[in-house]
């Protein structure tokens, strides 16, 4: 089992992440109250090791493709910058019917930067007129 | 003494009895003999009775006999006379009735032409104000048709605009449906995994630039 600490925070990127923490943590905490006198101090750290966790907001992610670490590290990166540093973890799901882009929510909104949106904002009134025409000269 | 006066008592008692018997027998034979006699005058009495009855009865007899011929002569002419005034009695009567039905059927027809008459007019009447109300609900018929008609041109106009406003929806979904699908096949195969890597990066920044964190 590795050694926990609030540094070991940083490399829990995604929910999947989160959950394997959780479980080392719960594994941790169990092990600490069978040792001695550092016990009080190690439990208390791991306890808000696991409360940090879970308050750490979930920014979903639709993507059309499945994602590498390496792909979602600069993912992470990126939002970063944009947050000015909060913390967060992000949630891939993978939907080949957005073409290409990303869907993103978080508590609720969502922002849509796929190239489905894009293709649905497309104006097709005119050539739907003209379709329109064409069936009722028939 | 006393013997003597019991003989002279029983003499006399014995006198007494025999006088008493010869008065019984005097007495007894004459009543006897009244009887017979009675009885004689009687039957004598009798005899004539009944030869006076016959004669009596055959006098009678021939009387009642001639009354009833009479009789019968008088009831036959009484029956004819009787029958005339009868009949004399009827014709006058009849000719009474015949006036009477005479008159009473003329008062009838009369009363009748009136009631026809009156009848007649009272039909017309009705005949006319039921024209009158038959016209009326023609025209309310013809109001109710037209609105009828109306409300069924707007129905049908209105029913008309949400199936083209539905048929238009669903062309555009099936549109979309084609061009997603086209330009998916096309696209994504076109997209290389940079592109798509690319792609995200840019969005990501783009949508992070505009919003912070998501709204």
């Amino acid at each position: 089992m590795p050694s926990l600490d609030m540094a070991k925070l940083s490399s829990v990127l995604t929910t999947q992440d989160r959950q394997e923490m959780l479980g080392h943590i719960t594994e941790a905490q169990a092990s600490v109250f069978s040792v001695g006198s550092q016990s009080t101090d190690k439990a208390k750290e791991l306890e808000e090791m696991r409360t940090t966790l879970l308050a750490l907001p979930v920014i979903r992610l639709t993507l059309a493709f499945e994602p590498k670490r390496v792909f979602i590290e600069k993912i992470v990166q990126t939002i970063t910058a944009e947050r000015e540093g909060s913390s967060f973890v992000v949630d891939v799901e993978i939907d080949p019917e957005v073409i290409a882009g990303v869907m993103i929510s978080e508590r609720g909104a969502v922002i849509d930067k796929t190239l489905k949106k894009k293709l649905l904002t497309v104006d097709l009134q005119p050539i739907i007129n003209v379709h329109l025409q064409t069936l009722h000269s028939l | 003494m006393e013997l003597n006066s019991l003989l002279i008592y029983e003499a006399f008692i014995l006198a007494i009895g025999i006088s008493a018997v010869v008065a019984f027998s005097m007495f007894y034979f004459r009543l006897l003999k009244g009887y017979n006699q009675l009885r004689l005058d009687r039957e004598h009495l009798k005899k004539e009775l009944d030869e006076y009855s016959n004669l009596l009865g055959a006098t009678s007899r021939e009387h009642i006999k001639k009354l009833v011929d009479q009789s019968s002569a008088l009831s036959v002419e009484l029956k004819d006379e009787i029958a005339k005034l009868l009949t004399a009695q009827a014709q006058k009567e009849s000719g009474a009735y015949e006036h009477v039905i005479a008159e009473v059927g003329k008062e009838l027809r009369e009363e009748s032409k009136e009631q026809v008459a009156e009848f007649a007019a009272s039909l017309k009447a009705e005949v006319e104000s039921s024209e009158e109300d038959i016209r009326g609900k023609i025209a309310k018929l013809y109001e109710d048709a037209r609105v009828e008609v109306e409300k069924l041109r707007e129905d049908a106009k209105a029913e008309m605009t949400t199936q083209r406003t539905q048929v238009k929806k669903e062309l555009e979904e099936h549109i979309y449906a084609i061009i997603s699908e086209v330009v998916s096949q096309t696209t994504g195969k076109l997209l290389s995994k940079e592109d798509h890597e690319g792609i995200v990066l840019e969005e990501l920044h783009d949508a992070f630039a505009r919003h912070g964190q998501a709204e």
